[in-house]
């Protein structure tokens, strides 16, 4: 048998195989002609061929297998895949590769298992994205898109897993039954739209959306694949040459076919062409290749659905081919608006009461009118059509809002503003606009806002719910009435849909921490940080607020948390706010941490390119360079903030940067250097219209000149600022600048003033029942009666300011109330009960350890105080020198406190020489002090040295201490300065009517004081020794 | 493994060298398969399927890479081949312990049973397929790629380049002729 015969027989067979009975036997012998043997060979295997049943009719390998093996599943039933999922089924494999189902064996529950098919799982780098797209499509939760879980890898297989969804596909569904009723049809729109633009908005392109990749479980819509299309681009790209098409032709943008970057509106055409095959059964276009298809979206615009189905309405039909415009800026720009304008047409009818506004003396009940960006469902009284946000603004104004959520206020403002720009009318984001203001110290902007939301509003038609919520809201908190804002953002969250919710608490939880409603707030932020995608942003929160509260381990785990999140996610900003957020807290407890995260910070910055977050994180690092002591570095790196920020138009940025290193100066005492970055803030805030900028540098300013004992400067300085934080209900501030003030005017005698701020400062206090506020506001109401002499009402102040402290637990609080207790119970004579008010302090600052040594000083004073009044001149002297060096460098009226014990007391012992150096340099502390009493104080310590050393120079020095006494308003001080020149001229005419001054001012004290207090005071020894014999 | 793959593009590309290197390479790496197969813990659902063996067998070979058409279909000629010359050498392993009493050289075990017991027939096959390669190398690599390889009619026809039809009458005629063969 030769090859040539063989073929001739097998050409003869094949065409006679076919044939049957004779007609076989027939063609056989005539194609085979007079070869005999041809045709018996012939005819001998047409006969073997008809038997059935031969051996090699059973392949050893069961026919098709090796395809299959080649082709099909990765995995078995019954099998355990990374130790964790059981698989448990298979349900279908697609363009991708293959879906299981499974049983999370860690989790107990069930999951749906997707494979990459094997050609896309490519190198060990494709692995890593991979892990990176999953981990990106996790961002995504909503109860419409399906959601990812985690990315894993069996052997070769690349797969991930993902929530099991039990249904068909809305294409299965529409291939079975054919196109869907409008009313069937909106409820599975609304959910697409609802999906796509969570997440679009949370950064996500569907890129390949399609009737094949929604899920219908019972009434829910599911769509799946969500940004894996990117994902099998890059498997296909990182491969050989054969080009993988991404995407479905018959789904894609005509922009997308041709290859061109595609962004939200190709998801949106996708969605029309699903709409479109929904209503009508069918796809707009039907071609032969892709190339076609493109070619003939691009050119011809789609029939009318309406040709199709005669029940489409005309709102329904313009919305479809909105959406399948075939240029990308003719679509919807969010997937929201495509619903919300089906539902325009078809308003429900829900009557709403719209409450009375009347904010910072805005017109009560400014009718306001709908507007978008809310919920989806719009809720529509009768009346005149809504004003609908375009589709830009209402982009924007979702980012706006999502920016101010991770704190990203001056992001947000800009984001806003551009909303504002492109839709005036959008009240929303007027409400949003505000806060953000509000949050950048710029009150008066916020205030325009709201001011102009209500006033925009045209008629009183109505207003969605949410939108009058959040008006009403941004009123308060411009305001600055906190507390009330608080429910306003809980009516928002009760009427958010579930899906919403998240980012509703976040919204609530930023304005309870406001409120200073701690715990409201750790909860709203709890509740926000159950589900991404706001969780990172709710746990960066929830740090901040562990760390306000002085929980740094637990701020520290949950900035971790955050930290791993935003990473997870590639949101380098979140990382860069957390990393300032950690800075912050670290200031206070390690500035090493602290400074590795402000360049951590700074660092990130140059990666992600926001100029904001640089220029915030390089005052960061200023303030810690400032408290590591290298003010020189900080000045450098501040300095650079304000340069970068000048640059780019954020002077704004400086000025808070500016103040914050201003504030640390003055947790640092560094008086002159507050003043100097101060009135640098003052300067920036002047140009750049910050007005909340200005009044926060001019309370630092004006504190540093009190402290400079620059006093009038001072007021002046704080006066500037009141009307700001007065009109602006910036009531917290106010207080703090009341209460510098209030010591603004003690330094500088104008008393009653001062009483009038402390009794404001208390009765804000006591409003707010709020022990830390109300300690000092009773010590500053005590400090003028004390300084007037009224020692019986300052005590009682500073005994009621010890009772809050004690009970509120603060020591430190406790303490200077008893040491100033007992600085009034010895000028009254109560030496025992002052002794026991000190030792009861001392007690306390002995376990404070440092942070008692400031009252501790304090204490040394009194005691040597109380001494010299019990004539221990040498105790006396002893601790007062001791008090003298704790005090130089600090407030001036201690340093003559001490100058003035040890100047007397030098020359009760005899000291002259060194008693007069010291009246030298007493007299000229309190001059250069500017501090009344001080100065009252210091004249008379200086003429009672000088009676001791019997100079002749003491009555004039006595008339002019009692002279500036009684003019002061200095009363006790008076008293015993009229007693020391009672003695010095005892002898002299002017006696008998110093004696009658001394009956006169002596009942007056007893009034001022109280019966039987004045015989206690006359037993001093120091004032008993005064006293002429026989008075 | 990177060789296999290797290979499998060069046979692709027609290196008539590559074929014979492929074919040892996939050998070996199904007996490896194999016995790792047989040294895991006995489970009733992990016995050694032959589906399992070759799924695996071609991931680990063109999972790596993304392999055109083309190699794929040298994949299941070269599957193919490979099935046969296990399934060979198990049969005359088989025949030989029989005769000698020794242990059977190829531990494929008892999804193999089918071969043992055919194992005469299994022989005169591969010798028939033989000679009918000299005669016509297309309707070998067929009976090869349908008897092997478990190829059905259009899977054949698409691997080795031929119309279906064609794959049918060469089939039928080779079926045929082997009867003659066997009887012989």
């Amino acid at each position: 048998m030769t090859p040539e015969r063989w073929a001739r027989i097998g050409d003869i067979f094949g065409e006679a195989m076919d044939l049957s009975g004779n007609d076989q036997a027939e063609y056989v012998r005539r194609a085979c002609q007079d070869d005999d043997s041809l045709r018996d060979e012939i005819l001998r295997l047409l006969k073997d061929h008809q038997r059935p049943g031969l051996f090699v009719d059973r392949p050893l390998l069961p026919e098709g297998i090796l395809s299959q093996a080649a082709e099909s599943r990765t995995f078995r039933d019954g099998q355990l895949v990374s130790g964790r999922f059981r698989i448990t089924g298979f349900i279908g494999e697609g363009g991708m590769g293959e879906v299981y189902s499974a049983e999370d064996e860690e989790l107990r529950s069930p999951v749906a298992i997707k494979t990459l098919r094997p050609h896309f799982a490519g190198s060990a780098k494709f692995a890593e994205r991979f892990r990176h797209e999953i981990q990106f499509a996790r961002k995504v939760t909503h109860p419409n898109v399906c959601r990812v879980f985690d990315a894993g890898r069996h052997e070769q297989t690349l797969y991930f897993t993902m929530e099991l969804l039990d249904g068909e596909t809305l294409a299965r569904r529409i291939e079975r039954d054919g196109r869907i009723q409008l009313d069937k049809a909106l409820p599975i729109v609304r959910q697409l739209c609802e999906g796509l633009s969570a997440a679009h908005r949370a950064g996500i392109l569907h890129r390949d959306f399609k009737s094949a990749n929604v899920m219908m479980e019972g009434s829910r819509a599911v769509i799946t694949d969500f940004g894996l299309a990117r994902l099998l681009e890059a498997g296909a790209t990182g491969g050989a040459s054969t080009g993988v098409a991404i995407g479905t032709p018959a789904y894609m943008a005509p922009e997308q076919i041709e290859g061109q970057p595609a962004g939200p509106a190709a998801d949106i055409y996708a969605l029309g062409v699903v709409l479109y095959e929904m209503v009508t059964g069918r796809r707009p276009h039907i071609a032969s290749s892709p190339l076609a298809l493109a070619a003939m979206k691009v050119k011809n615009p789609p029939p009318p659905p309406s040709g199709f189905a005669p029940e489409i309405t005309p709102v329904w039909e313009s919305v479809i081919l909105k959406c399948l415009a075939a240029k990308p800026d003719g679509r919807f720009i969010d997937a929201l608006q495509v619903v919300e304008a089906i539902d325009r047409a078809r308003p429900l009818h829900i009557p709403f009461q719209l409450p009375p506004l009347k904010r910072m003396g805005i017109a009560a009940a400014v009718a306001i009118v709908a507007i978008g960006g809310g919920f989806g469902v719009r809720r529509l009284i009768q009346g005149g059509p809504p004003h609908a946000p375009t589709a830009e603004a209402v982009r924007w104004y979702l980012q706006g809002r999502d920016a101010m959520g991770e704190n990203a206020f001056l992001k947000a403002s800009n984001l806003l503003e551009r909303v504002i720009s492109l839709d005036d009318s959008y009240v929303a984001a007027h409400a949003r606009l505000a806060e953000a203001y509000a949050e950048l110290d710029m009150g008066d902007k916020a205030k325009d806002e709201v001011i102009h939301a209500a006033t925009l509003v045209p008629n009183r038609s109505n207003l969605q719910s949410e939108t009058a919520l959040l008006l009403e809201a941004a009123q308060f908190t411009v305001g600055r009435e906190f507390v009330k804002a608080v429910p306003k953002w809980q009516a928002i969250v009760s009427g958010a849909p579930a899906s919403e919710k998240g980012r509703a608490y976040l919204d609530l939880g930023r304005a309870a921490e406001k409120a200073n409603l701690i715990k409201e707030a750790a909860d709203a932020f709890q509740r926000a940080s159950a589900a991404s995608p706001q969780r990172e942003a709710a746990l960066l929160h929830l740090g901040m607020l562990s760390a306000r509260k002085g929980d740094a381990k637990l701020a520290a785990t949950q900035f971790a948390e955050a930290e791993q999140l935003f990473r997870l996610t590639s949101n380098f900003e979140g990382v860069t706010e957390v990393n300032l957020a950690l800075a912050r807290m670290h200031e206070s407890s390690g500035l090493a941490d602290a400074e590795t995260n402000a360049r951590a910070a700074l660092e990130m910055t140059g990666l992600t390119r926001n100029l904001q977050q640089q220029i915030k994180a390089r005052f960061q690092l200023s303030r810690i360079k400032l408290l590591q002591g290298h003010s020189n570095e900080a000045r450098t790196i501040a300095d650079e903030g304000v340069g970068l920020a000048g640059r780019n138009r954020l002077d704004n940025l400086s000025v808070q940067g500016l103040n914050d290193v201003a504030a640390v100066l003055t947790r640092q005492l560094h008086w002159i250097e507050v003043e100097d970055w101060s009135r640098r803030a003052i300067e920036l805030a002047r140009r750049s219209m910050s007005r909340g900028g200005e009044a926060r540098a001019l309370f630092f300013l004006g504190n540093a000149r009190m402290e400079l004992s620059d006093n009038d400067g001072a007021l002046q300085y704080l006066r500037q600022a009141v009307p700001y934080y007065r009109e602006g209900g910036y009531s917290q501030q106010l207080q703090n600048l009341l209460a510098i003030e209030a010591d603004v005017l003690c330094n500088r005698g104008r008393y009653g003033e001062a009483k009038k701020n402390a009794a404001e400062l208390i009765h804000w206090a006591e409003s707010r029942d709020d022990a830390q506020t109300l300690i000092p506001a009773l010590q500053r109401a005590a400090e003028p009666l004390a300084f007037e002499g009224s020692y019986s009402a300052a005590l009682g102040l500073y005994e009621r300011a010890a009772i809050v402290a004690r009970k509120s637990g603060r020591e430190v609080g406790t303490a200077y109330a008893s040491i100033n207790q007992a600085d009034m119970l010895w000028r009254l004579g109560r030496y025992t009960e002052s002794d026991a008010r000190l030792a009861d302090a001392q007690a306390i600052l002995k376990k404070l350890g440092e942070d008692g040594r400031g009252p501790a000083v304090r204490v040394d004073t009194i005691q040597a105080e109380s001494m010299l009044s019990r004539l221990q001149p040498a105790a006396a002297k002893a601790k007062a020198s001791v008090a003298l060096r704790a005090a130089k460098g600090g407030a001036a009226l201690r340093v003559v406190d001490a100058q003035a014990v040890l100047a007397v007391a030098l020359a009760r012992l005899g000291e002259f020489g060194a008693g007069r150096e010291m009246c030298a340099q007493l007299l000229r502390t309190a001059e250069s002090s500017g501090h009344l009493a001080g100065i009252s104080i210091a004249k008379l310590a200086a003429a009672e040295s000088l009676r001791l050393a019997g100079d002749p120079h003491a009555v004039t020095a006595i008339k002019d201490a009692r002279d500036h006494c009684l003019r002061s308003g200095h009363r006790e001080l008076a008293f015993r300065a009229l007693l020391i020149q009672w003695n010095l001229e005892r002898k002299t005419g002017a006696a008998s009517e110093l004696a009658a001054s001394f009956e006169r001012e002596s009942a007056e004290l007893e009034k001022l004081w109280g019966p039987g207090s004045l015989a206690i005071y006359l037993r001093r020894p120091d004032i008993r020794s005064l006293i002429p014999a026989g008075n | 493994m990177e060789q296999i793959t290797e290979l499998l593009i060069e046979t692709a590309r027609g290196d008539p060298g590559a074929q014979g290197k492929l074919l040892d390479a996939v050998y070996q790496e199904l007996h490896r398969l194999a016995s790792s197969y047989m040294r895991q813990e006995r489970r009733p659902d992990h016995t050694l399927q032959p589906t399992a063996l070759v799924n695996e067998a071609y991931l680990r070979l063109i999972g790596e890479r993304q392999l055109t058409w083309e190699s794929r279909s040298h994949f299941y000629v070269t599957a193919a081949k490979t099935m046969r010359r296990i399934l060979i050498d198990h049969a005359r392993g088989h025949r030989a312990s029989k005769r000698s009493g020794g242990l059977v050289r190829v531990e494929l075990n008892e999804n193999l049973a089918a071969v043992e017991t055919q194992a005469d027939e299994l022989l005169a096959l591969d010798d028939a397929l033989s000679r009918l390669a000299d005669l016509s190398p297309r309707q070998a690599r067929i009976v090869e790629l349908r008897f092997f390889g478990g190829l059905t009619v259009e899977e054949t026809a698409k691997v080795a380049g031929i119309s279906e039809k064609t794959v049918k009458r060469d089939w039928a005629l080779a079926r045929a002729w082997f009867e003659h063969e066997l009887r012989e």
